[in-house]
């Protein structure tokens, strides 16, 4: 009886301890599967031309085989994240939405912070930049020693023109950067510098950002694309042409048909006098992303040349891209209310619009937009006092200049107007085709 | 929140399975899948014998659309006219001819416009899209020596523009393609209906590689393969269908020509989906005679032909709206589904016959069925000592018998069994078969396209009842053999196992016959989940649109699905194991689910009329019940078994002491032979003996309750927030509880057969599988308990396999 006992007990401890390991064996496996990679899709025959999509394709396949693979999910998202960078097709910001939701719906994000990251980059990518800065600042009670969250929320703020805490949050995030400098380190901090008007910082931090990027392991394209686009852009608004050029042509270079360098090379072709050459500039940009910005640039163009029916094409075609969905609609709302103001149409539409979007995003070019558009809706105090507004940073940007002088100008302070016109075309002399001619034969008044 | 949410994301995907659903039916208006910026392509390279076509679509959004009106609209009225659209047409399809690079063997292949087309579509914001088709053909380049060709493609329009870009291969009948970079299987019709569901970047095919031949494929060639990576049923060059097609037919011609179909078909059945190993395991398991095997033959021609006529009359009457493809994967459900349920039947049947078998000298008498073996030992009192615990024999209404069938193994074959096996191995007709007969119609050779379905069908025939026979002499050599006497547990078992893989087979040709039509229940799941974020509030998803059948089909998926989980499996595993008989171990499952359906409904029903939830922490205590429950479970199965078998350790160190010993219970008179020492144990032993437990009892129904409860806090808060309105609410977790009720039924049906399989014969086998139900959930119960009480250390867990973030 003892004997039977004892074989009895040590069964059931062998029984335990080998339930047990399984148990802890596939707690284990569990979550840590969906790390090893997939080898059923690695057989398959690819398609040639894809391979910029195979990491796509790769983890999408991982997803269809288990749907609640979040990591998988968040790598994707972070893709497609990227694939609307490099194209800047909208329909990206569906997609990585949706990786988003399905990978909070599979694991919530207290554990999941790179979800949560995830789908705060999709709304500050949709323009839902209060949603952004929200789960930004969740994010930074999940992951508190990370300097990702606060990249994230200061972005956020400074489209909503919270300066002061969107440096207090660059400041953070400078803290965390382990390595001492990186690329989005230094472009926050020239993006500062712009705002603030100091371009020459400005230009010195791209500079560090390309070199960091250079440095990157696999040199992104898109990263040193849009470093060299940066800097471009930084050039033109100080009248550095040519310089700006040679810099869009680089963006070009690191990657090619990148649309940013494209539309923006046609706008320096146009400002060094080249006309033919910006309007094929801006033809080829548009082929690739019909952004209303290029394509009302393309009309401007068409417009300059004496085109006229060409001209009217593309302004229809501007219109109709802001109205074909809610998405382009909360991203080209600004753009439209600008296009509408700088061409004298519809003033009530476009001073509407901009108000209702400064009304919750009170940036400075939020404020220039309302001062513009409500100049044009014969609005004046307000575009006056929305203009201050615009200006309170000491940016030095040709546009708003020239907003201020011709709101000073409708104003009847002269001295202003002069002042702000005389800035704008010192700064700038071709800082927009068609707006460039009216500042001149304003000043010439 | 969190544990509940894993516990019941069953329950997500279900709800958003059928959101997705709902939200695939076909809309009026396109939605282009990248935005209205872009110009999508579709190229669909049809590979013929000497010629090659390209079906190109070109689908522009609005925005290019507009542009292209703006160019177009000479007359500038700012609409277009039919007139522009041609102009528009005519410039445009050479430029698209000249983009396709096509080439053979490096040969560009020139290609001619042979059709083209233009077409407006209302798009979204009033604004039109544009859908310009064209057919472009050239010859495949002749004077080339080698047998295999290589084909290379380029789609170079409109290269600069966004737009999804698909390639479809499409080889003729008698081309075969192999290595080849592009895919068999379209995605969009024709970019006609983008997939808006799928979390799946835009298809960006611009350029294709591929081989192809009319002759043999080389070895260690791939074929042809969809996007999921399933090879495209390629046909090699069809031979039946060839034989309708000669000039003329002479008698010769003819007679040859109904050899060769025959052949066909003989050759043809060993191909997949004929359940070959079906009629082998049914006529090995049931002692099938030649004669059986011959029905089935004749079974299998006469539903094999009738099935070709029938489907080729439904393709010909009604091929306006029915696609014939449609209706192959309902006849092989169908018949999958006539296997499943005589597999189903048969190891009923089999496995009780063989559970009521316990003696052990192979032969046992049944007095109604005349049998009278006056010759045979009934001494079976002197085998005792070496077997088992008891043997019984009992009697309803006092004429006796034992429970096993007439024959001497297994159940008989029974006719109508043949019958339905016979029809379900030929209802699926064969594709070739079905071309015969079609090419006959056509070519106004109806007669002897008739004849050659027919012998082909016999011919099939033939194959099926050789292999039969060949499994009835196998199966009769074992049982001759000396291995069959020697264990006769072997013997007996093998009917059993026979018709539990046909149950399994019939079970894999349904999923199959699902499988085929592209509904992949699994594939159904990212997108689900990919979906549930959609769901904008205040809509409900119309379950009406749905179809009852698809809701009911959803809902029994996930409730079987969730039958399934874990803590489920293990709570009524130990109930279970306390049960000897399977009828019982299933209802053990039937009354959990009854009981986690009720306090589901229950429970969800006060939600939903309430409109509250259940707050976290309750939720989380009662999922902490669970696993004390789990616990309690486990305990008492290891207790109860330590008594058992510690009696029946005591009763085999005594078993000198034998007697038959009579008793009643539920009026019948039943005789048990027992060993024991004395009356003090003899009584005892009574009370444990007992049949196992004769009631199931209210246990499992409360188990079931205790996880409804459970569950029910997360799965009406799902409800609440997913589905607007109550009546859908309910209706789900109704479905969803049937479907967690023959789960349930079936999951502690298969528990409880190895209980009931041991229960008689090895009693310390099963007592030992008691403890080790036991033990099982008394470590689950704490790894649960532990689970729940650390979520910090869960999400520990889970940051450590965070990825650095980018």
């Amino acid at each position: 009886m003892k004997i039977n006992d004892l074989r009895y007990s040590s069964t059931a401890v062998l029984t335990s301890v080998v339930v047990l390991g399984m148990a802890a064996l596939s707690f284990y496996a569990y979550h840590n599967w969906q790390l090893s990679p997939a080898t059923k899709s690695a057989t398959m025959p690819s398609t040639l031309n894809n391979t910029a999509t195979d990491p796509i394709r790769f983890m999408e396949n991982r997803v269809k085989q288990d749907p609640e693979d979040f990591v998988a999910l968040n790598k994707l998202a972070g893709y497609y994240l990227q694939r609307l960078r490099e194209t800047g097709n909208v329909a990206y910001i569906d997609l990585t939405a949706r990786a988003a939701r399905a990978s909070l719906t599979a694991v919530p994000a207290e554990v999941n912070s790179g979800g949560l990251a995830a789908l705060a980059q999709t709304e500050f990518a949709s323009h839902n930049f209060a949603a952004a800065r929200d789960h930004a600042l969740q994010l930074t009670t999940l992951d508190p020693g990370k300097s990702y969250p606060y990249q994230m929320l200061g972005d956020a703020l400074l489209e909503l023109g919270n300066y002061e805490q969107a440096i207090a949050a660059f400041k953070q995030m400078e803290q965390r950067n382990k390595i001492g400098g990186s690329v989005s380190v230094e472009t926050r901090q020239a993006r500062l510098a712009l705002l603030q008007g100091n371009p020459d910082s400005a230009q010195q931090h791209f500079s560090n950002a390309l070199a960091f990027a250079r440095n990157l392991p696999l040199r992104p394209p898109e990263t040193l694309a849009w470093c060299h686009w940066q800097l471009g852009e930084t050039a033109f608004a100080i009248g550095n042409y040519e310089i700006a050029e040679q810099h869009y042509r680089n963006a070009l270079m690191a990657f090619h048909g990148y649309f940013n360098a494209l539309a923006s090379l046609g706008r320096v072709r146009a400002a060094r006098g080249d006309l033919p050459g910006a309007i094929q500039q801006y033809e080829e940009a548009v082929r690739r992303l019909p952004d209303p910005t290029f394509v009302a640039a393309l009309g401007d163009l068409y417009k300059l040349a004496g085109n006229e029916k060409d001209a009217a094409a593309q302004y229809a075609l501007v219109e109709e891209i802001g109205h074909l969905s809610v998405v382009n609609g909360t991203l080209y709302n600004r753009q439209l209310a600008l296009f509408y103001a700088d061409h004298n149409l519809k003033p009530e539409v476009a001073y509407t619009n901009a108000k209702q979007e400064y009304a919750v995003r009170r940036d400075i070019y939020g404020a220039d937009a309302l001062a513009w558009t409500a100049l044009k809706a014969g609005k004046l105090t307000e575009a006056q006092v929305a203009i201050k507004q615009a200006l309170r940073l000491g940016t030095q940007d040709a546009k708003l200049f020239y907003h201020a002088g011709m709101i000073a100008r409708a104003a009847g302070d002269q001295a202003a107007a002069h002042d702000f016109l005389q800035r704008a075309l010192t700064l700038n002399p071709q800082f927009d085709p068609l707006q460039a001619v009216v500042a001149k034969k304003a000043l010439a008044e | 929140m969190f544990k509940r949410l894993m516990r019941h994301r069953l329950a997500v995907t279900t709800l958003a399975a059928i959101v997705f659903l709902w939200a695939f039916t076909p809309t009026a208006a396109i939605a282009h899948p990248l935005g209205n910026f872009t110009t999508n392509h579709f190229s669909r390279i049809e590979l013929e014998r000497d010629q090659l076509n390209v079906h190109y679509v070109v689908d522009s959004a609005e925005i290019p659309t507009f542009q292209v009106l703006q160019a177009a609209d000479t007359n500038g009225d700012g609409k277009p006219s039919d007139a522009e659209l041609q102009a528009y047409l005519a410039s445009i399809a050479p430029q698209y001819a000249d983009g396709l690079v096509l080439t053979v063997d490096n040969s560009r292949v020139p290609l001619e416009i042979e059709a083209k087309q233009v077409t407006t579509l209302p798009g979204a914001g009033g604004l039109p899209t544009l859908r310009v088709e064209a057919d472009f053909g050239g010859p495949v380049p002749r004077g080339t020596t080698s047998t295999a060709h290589r084909l290379q493609f380029e789609d170079t329009n409109h290269s600069d523009r966004l737009g999804w870009r698909e390639i479809v291969i499409a080889p003729a009948t008698g081309v075969t393609v192999f290595n080849s970079s592009a895919f068999g299987n379209p995605v969009t019709d024709e970019l006609r209906a983008y997939p808006q569901d799928r979390l799946a970047a835009p298809l960006d095919e611009r350029a294709a590689e591929l081989s192809w031949t009319t002759g043999a494929v080389p070895a260690n060639a791939t074929g042809l393969r969809t996007r999921e990576g399933r090879p495209v049923a390629q046909s090699q060059g069809d031979q039946l269908a060839e034989l309708i097609a000669v000039q003329k037919i002479t008698p010769t011609v003819a007679l040859l020509g109904l050899l060769v179909a025959a052949a066909l078909g003989a050759l043809h059945a060993f191909s997949p989906g004929h359940g070959k190993t079906v009629v082998g395991a049914y006529l090995v398991g049931a002692r099938g005679t030649p004669r059986h095997a011959a029905f089935l033959g004749l079974t299998v021609t006469i539903t094999h032909t009738a099935g070709v006529f029938a489907l080729g009359f439904v393709t010909l009457l009604a091929s306006e709206y029915v696609v014939p493809e449609r209706l192959l994967p309902i006849l092989s459900f169908v018949s999958g589904g006539i296997v499943t349920a005589i597999g189903l039947r048969l190891f009923v049947r089999r496995l009780r016959a063989a559970r009521g078998k316990t003696r052990i000298n192979g032969h046992t008498h049944a007095p109604d069925h005349g049998h009278n073996h006056t010759d045979h030992d009934h001494a079976h009192d002197d085998h005792a000592d070496q077997s088992h615990g008891h043997t019984h024999v009992h009697s309803h209404g006092g004429q006796p018998h034992s429970h096993l069938p007439p024959g001497a193994d297994g159940t008989p074959v029974t006719w109508r069994s043949l019958l339905a096996l016979g029809i379900s191995g030929g209802i699926l007709p064969c594709p070739s078969a079905l071309v015969v007969l079609l090419s006959a119609i056509a070519l106004h050779r109806i007669g002897y396209g008739l004849l050659l379905v027919v012998a082909f069908s016999i011919g099939l025939a033939a194959t099926l009842t050789s292999i039969g026979l060949a499994f009835v002499y196998a199966g009769g050599f074992i049982q001759r053999s000396r291995l069959g006497k020697i264990d006769n547990r072997l013997v007996r078992l093998l009917p059993v196992a026979s018709a539990f893989v046909i149950m399994c087979l019939g079970a894999v040709i349904c999923y199959e016959a699902v499988a085929s039509t592209g509904l992949n229940l699994f594939a159904v799941k990212p997108a689900a989940a990919a979906q549930i974020g959609e769901v904008t509030p205040g809509v409900a998803p119309p379950f009406a649109s749905l179809g009852g059948l698809a809701v009911l089909g959803l809902g029994l998926v996930f409730g079987l699905k969730h039958a399934t989980e874990v803590d489920h499996v293990v709570a009524v595993s130990t109930i279970v194991s306390e049960h000897r008989n399977l009828a019982r171990a299933a209802l053990v499952g039937a009354w959990w689910g009854v009981g986690h359906t009720t306090s589901l409904i229950i429970v969800g029903t006060v939600v939903l009329a309430l409109g509250v939830a259940i707050p976290e922490y309750i939720a989380t205590w009662l999922e902490f019940g669970v696993a004390l429950m789990i616990i309690g479970l486990g305990a008492v199965a290891v207790a109860r078994a330590r008594r058992g078998r510690f009696k029946f350790a005591q009763a085999q160190r005594q078993r000198s002491q034998v007697h038959i010993h009579r008793h009643d219970h539920d009026s019948r008179s039943h005789a048990h032979l027992h060993f024991h020492e004395s009356d003090r144990q003899h009584t005892r032993m009574n009370r444990s003996h007992s049949h196992t437990i004769k009631h199931v009892g209210l246990k499992p129904l409360i188990v079931g309750a205790v996880h409804g409860l459970a569950g029910s806090a997360a799965l009406t808060l799902l409800v609440l927030t997913q589905i607007q309105s109550p009546v859908v609410g309910l209706l789900y977790l109704a479905v969803f509880g049937l479907g967690s009720i023959v789960g349930m039924l079936l999951m502690s049906g298969l528990i409880g057969l190895p209980f009931a399989l041991s229960a008689r014969k090895l009693t310390g086998i099963n007592y030992r599988l008691q403890t080790i139900a036991g033990v099982l959930s008394i470590a689950f119960g704490v790894w649960y308990a532990y689970r729940i009480s650390s979520d910090s250390a869960l999400a520990t867990l889970f940051a450590a396999t965070q990825i650095a973030h980018h």
